[in-house]
């Protein structure tokens, strides 16, 4: 690889690691709004049972992902593993990193602005997730140019094992972060795959 | 254990349900005309394929983490021969009575690992080409 190639490379990666930055604290913002859901709906003695709203919202999130031309299969799976966390914060119904300063400000809303604002936390999500794809699709096509192999297993720990702990830092369920990455990884090896050219040795 | 050509045939004639790893929507791969062939005589395939939610009209997993044991006989592999020790953890909770990996799919240490657990294996070799050899 040359200079420029390499900065290229640095670049895509930096731009990566922004949106995985914008990604874990969306995700420790939708941690918290769901803990202080709790918290009211306990508070104003409400069922813990996740409401029907939440199948209309996914509804309308799935729509936009197609929009956004994200992958739907991974995005259901996104979207299943952060609603089951969720639904175990429920179960749990101690709120994960209660901080009883920040309910203050939640208690001035109802629980109907509460589910707004989560819908709005996830459509952000599926926002940075596609934004993130976009340049995964980039350095996918740029390393089939340069035939750069790709990320090796052992590289690939050691940046989930980074993710795990700004996970911990930000007050997430860590095995969620652990899960959503290696889903992550699992579709971005998939679009490399995707992108290279058939070897016609290959064909049957 | 590594099996011959012959061996792994007679696995696959008798066991149908077939995982496809890396089973492509595109035409003009070889994974979709092996999972073509497959499904033409009356295997059930079941894609692995985190990006398509269906494949030749049959319903994708994400990944091979999705499966059950008794969901599958044996498991295709069309991914790059690097990438194959990050399936073997499942491939070993699987415990499929065979494992095919396609031409120049080949990575020495999976191959152990699955001689370590005793499961059969193949590679370099495409069903389809010896199939119709056979």
């Amino acid at each position: 690889m040359n200079l420029a190639n390499d900065l290229l490379m640095i670049d895509m990666r930096q731009s990566i690691d922004h949106f995985d930055t914008a990604f874990l604290n969306l995700l420790a913002e939708r941690t918290r709004i769901v803990n202080n859901i709790i918290v009211l709906k306990l508070e104003e003695g409400i069922d813990l049972q996740q409401s029907d709203a939440r199948k209309e919202d996914m509804k309308v999130l799935i729509e936009m992902s197609v929009e956004l031309k994200l992958e739907q299969h991974f995005f259901k799976k996104i979207l299943d593993l952060v609603f089951q966390n969720a639904i175990m914060q429920h179960e749990q119904k101690i709120p994960e990193n209660s901080l009883q300063g920040s309910i203050i400000d939640d208690k001035l809303q109802s629980l109907a602005d509460l589910r707004k604002r989560l819908l709005n936390l996830d459509k952000a999500l599926c926002i940075v997730l596609a934004e993130r794809f976009c340049i995964v699709k980039k350095i996918g096509q740029y390393k089939e140019i340069l035939n750069i192999p790709p990320l090796d297993p052992v590289r690939w720990q050691q940046v989930l094992q980074h993710k795990a702990e700004t996970a911990q830092m930000l007050g997430i369920n860590v095995s969620l972060v652990k899960e959503i990455y290696n889903a992550i990884h699992e579709v971005a090896l998939a679009i490399e795959e995707d992108i290279k050219t058939p070897q016609s040795n290959n064909f049957p | 254990m590594s099996l011959n050509v012959a061996e792994a045939l007679e696995i696959i004639r008798h066991n149908k349900k077939v995982a496809i790893v890396g089973l492509s929507p595109k035409t003009d791969r070889p994974s979709f005309g092996v999972g073509q062939f497959l499904l033409d005589k009356g295997f059930k395939v079941i894609p692995v394929n985190p990006m398509h939610e269906e494949i030749l009209e049959q319903t994708s997993v994400f990944s091979l983490a999705d499966l059950d044991p008794d969901t599958v006989d044996w498991v295709d592999f069309f991914v790059a021969p690097e990438r194959l020790p990050d399936f073997a953890n499942d491939i070993i909770r699987l415990s499929p009575k065979l494992v095919w990996c396609q031409i120049g799919i080949v990575n020495p240490a999976f191959n152990e690992r699955l001689a370590n657990a005793q499961i059969p294996f193949i590679a370099d070799v495409c069903p389809k080409i010896e199939w119709k050899k056979s």
